[in-house]
């Protein structure tokens, strides 16, 4: 049984290792600004289409699945305040955080998986760069720059969305659902719905890196971490979910 | 310099509880070449790696340009790394950096070794032209062959003037004529800047070279320093790795004439003889 659980708690444990090193990193020189706007690029602006498009989804789903419940109520004209609250506090920051685990932790372990079987990150450390300096470092900060504002896009285009059906289909004046769904907002809600997309993208992307930096046995090695990062990625967002979401709701 | 360049005390390493060095002791002088032969998995590449301390020894102590490594922290070892050239099995180039930046790498990013920009490009042009690839600067390593790339990588490893340079099967997977071509290279760079080398292959030809080629100024090319049959003194010492241990080490001609089966497989490229019935073979061998 100690055995079962000893290769897990060792992962954590050089997981906390590789994080603790990174995090004290981001203000250590040298900075490497240009792998900075590349990563920034490549994961916020490569991901907004797809976040967009998911985002308004969301939305859409929200509101037809909210005014049926809604209706028997007759409270169709709250249609705004539901969706926005749960949009904006719940699934704008977990939906957004699951596509950027398959899209990004995908990415980054695969590539510096690559790196690490080619040998690659090997030569980086003999020719005088520090590897969590120069590819670890990048990605963090794009990643916990980026994710929030992709979150609040995702927010947007989502209660766009939702007036879309809230104004065809429910029947909802565009003021009315805008107003209701602005006015319910509370800063607290805010708050939590950029901090969770902040710890989300740190966790992200240092699962990403973690297990490609920790790749062996070739490209068969590539795929696996590729798998394990998502996965792991994925967990890990829902357990913070309910974490944040707790200290949240006993703040209120 | 005084002392040897690079010196190993009793250095083990075990991975996952198997022991892939054991107890390894080395000298490398100013001026030598040293030919790591082994099978794959015998630990040639975790020697190289240890010799820069990109992994740490379990026991033992590594001295390297007359630093103890062995403890070093990743920063302090930087400084030491920049004197120390390395080519990867597989060449380790950046594929997200052209040729020209995968040579400069080193240039631009060790503080040691800090240039202008136009100093660089011009060093990285003369590394270049040195290895005859000074037209590629502007490709990516996926554009090149598997020869080109390995010829970057020593263009990359020696860019710096490195006091030692780490070759880590330069030949493997080559062609023989392509294999012979990156065998030159490193023989000319041994021998026009005087680089102190360290040749890990499992190709007993590629020791052979080492051991008998020099530069001839005269002709401008790499040519066999003494005739076929006889051994040149060229400082070259041959190791035989074995499942972690050295088994072997000497000359060419010892290690030529050695009856250790294994040791004697490197030189005449098969295993030894199996031994009939009839034990006519001579002395049976135990492996």
């Amino acid at each position: 049984m100690l055995d079962y659980l000893k290769s897990p708690v060792q992962s954590f444990q050089d997981f906390l290792y590789l994080a603790a090193r990174s995090i004290r990193n981001v203000t250590k020189p040298p900075i490497y600004w240009k792998d900075i706007l590349m990563q920034m690029d490549s994961i916020g602006v490569g991901s907004l289409p797809i976040v967009a498009l998911i985002g308004a989804f969301s939305g859409i789903v929200m509101t037809l699945q909210m005014s049926r419940a809604l209706a028997t109520y007759g409270a169709t004209s709250q249609t705004g305040q539901v969706v926005s609250i749960s949009i904006v506090r719940e699934l704008g920051p977990v939906l957004t955080a699951l596509l950027i685990a398959g899209r990004n932790a995908s990415g980054i372990a695969s590539e510096l998986g690559s790196m690490k079987v080619t040998e690659q990150i090997d030569a980086m450390r003999a020719l005088g760069t520090d590897p969590i300096q120069k590819l670890i470092v990048p990605r963090l900060i794009a990643t916990a720059f980026m994710q929030p504002l992709l979150t609040a896009i995702a927010d947007f285009v989502g209660l766009l969305g939702g007036l879309i059906i809230a104004v065809t289909v429910i029947g909802n004046t565009a003021n009315q659902y805008w107003s209701s769904a602005i006015d319910i907002l509370a800063i607290n809600d805010m708050v939590q719905g950029l901090m969770k997309p902040f710890v989300f993208a740190i966790v992200i992307s240092l699962v990403g890196c973690f297990y490609g930096m920790r790749t062996s046995g070739g490209t068969q090695g590539v795929g696996l971490s590729t798998t394990k990062a998502v996965v792991v990625s994925s967990v890990w967002v829902f357990v913070i979910d309910v974490l944040i979401t707790q200290i949240f709701v006993s703040l209120t | 310099m005084p002392g040897p360049i690079l010196k190993f005390e009793n250095v083990s390493l075990s991975y996952d509880g198997k022991l892939v060095l054991d107890k390894i002791n080395l000298t490398v002088n100013a001026g030598d070449t040293f030919i790591l032969l082994g099978a794959a998995g015998s630990g040639k590449t975790v020697l190289l790696k240890l010799a820069m301390s990109l992994i740490q020894a379990d026991t033992g102590r590594i001295e390297l340009l007359g630093h103890d490594i062995t403890h070093l922290k990743e920063t302090e070892l930087f400084g030491i790394r920049s004197e120390v050239g390395v080519l990867f099995q597989e060449g380790g180039l950046f594929d997200s950096l052209n040729i020209a930046d995968n040579v400069a790498y080193p240039l631009r990013n060790q503080k040691k070794l800090a240039a202008p920009e136009d100093e660089i490009a011009a060093r990285v042009q003369e590394s270049l032209d040195f290895v005859e690839l000074g037209h590629t600067l502007d490709k990516f390593p996926s554009e090149l062959s598997g020869g080109m790339r390995r010829r970057v990588g020593i263009a990359r490893a020696n860019v710096t003037n490195p006091k030692i340079s780490l070759y880590d099967s330069p030949t493997a997977g080559l062609d023989p004529i392509t294999a012979h071509t990156i065998m030159s290279l490193i023989v000319k760079q041994r021998e026009l800047r005087k680089t102190t080398t360290i040749l890990a292959t499992h190709r007993y030809q590629d020791g052979a070279m080492a051991a008998n080629y020099h530069w001839d100024d005269a002709i401008h090319d790499v040519v066999r320093a003494v005739p076929y049959g006889t051994y040149a003194a060229l400082d070259t010492t041959f190791i035989v790795m074995n499942e972690g241990r050295i088994v072997f080490s000497g000359t060419q001609q010892q290690l030529e004439t050695s009856r250790d089966p294994y040791v004697s497989q490197f030189v005449l490229h098969q295993p030894p003889p199996k031994i009939g019935p009839s034990g006519d073979r001579g002395q049976q061998l135990s492996v």
